[in-house]
């Protein structure tokens, strides 16, 4: 399935990276495509766009804190995680996505 | 942004605390922060919204405050695992920002140690580490590769 999603944490620092990299990585492994925009300290980077967010299956948000752009996914399949468990168990992230499109 | 001034193997700590204090007054040593009450209040109270301890055998306790002089990563690597909240930890990741002087090139670099911290090669290298310029060596290609 196609993913897209958002990953922001309060300073941005760290652990918006650490679970973009960390939920593309499980994603890929378990056969998804999977865009994830980041909402760090250097604003917003790998945007998703308008066409991607049409073809998209399932929304992913993990974060903790709150995100900018939410009504882009007004009338998509939205999954919130919190992004520290996003980060520890990223499998399990992935796997709660394929039950939300069942 | 790394300094090998600020790179530690095999350390011992009782608590996560000693270990903060420890990075921090390291950090106030080679000048990256000035003073530091800001500094420790701003890691503290990040810790207690919650604990930085990701996973991976990672701790990543980090600030953001007016008395970090220029961004930085202190790293310690531990002789025996250390209580973090409910985990675990071998590696310490001390991260400082200044609230005012960011520049993107530090926040670039900081995003690019996070990313590589999920990838299991990239710790082995860390926690494989038999000295402190092995270690640096380890952050400072870091630098070079940026995520481009």
């Amino acid at each position: 399935m196609k993913i897209v999603g958002i990953t922001a944490c309060p300073t941005g620092i760290a652990h918006t990276y650490m679970a973009q990299e960390a939920l593309e990585e499980a994603g890929r492994k378990r056969g998804h495509e999977i865009k994830l925009e980041t909402q760090g300290a250097m604003g917003a980077e790998n945007e998703i766009t308008e066409d991607e967010v049409e073809t998209a299956d399932v929304v992913l948000i993990a974060v903790g804190c709150a995100v900018e752009g939410m009504e882009r996914f007004e009338d998509k399949i939205v999954v919130e995680i919190d992004v520290a468990d996003a980060i520890k168990n990223p499998q399990a992230a992935i796997m709660k996505l394929e039950e939300a499109v069942k | 942004m790394f300094d090998q001034q600020l790179t530690f193997v095999k350390k011992q700590f009782q608590t996560k605390m000693e270990a903060i204090d420890f990075l921090i007054q390291k950090a106030i040593e080679s000048k990256k922060v000035i003073g530091g009450e800001a500094y420790k209040q701003s890691v503290c109270q990040r810790e207690e919204e919650f604990s930085t301890a990701v996973g991976y055998d990672i701790a990543i306790p980090h600030g953001s405050s007016q008395d970090v002089q220029e961004s930085f990563v202190a790293v310690a690597t531990l002789e025996a695992p250390l209580h973090w909240g409910d985990e675990l930890v071998k590696m310490i990741f001390l991260i400082g920002v200044p609230e005012n002087k960011r520049t993107k090139e530090h926040l670039q670099i900081l995003a690019w140690l996070s990313r590589n911290l999920m990838h299991q090669e990239f710790r082995e290298d860390i926690l494989h580490a038999e000295n402190e310029q092995q270690l640096f060596n380890c952050l400072k290609k870091l630098e070079t590769e940026k995520g481009d």
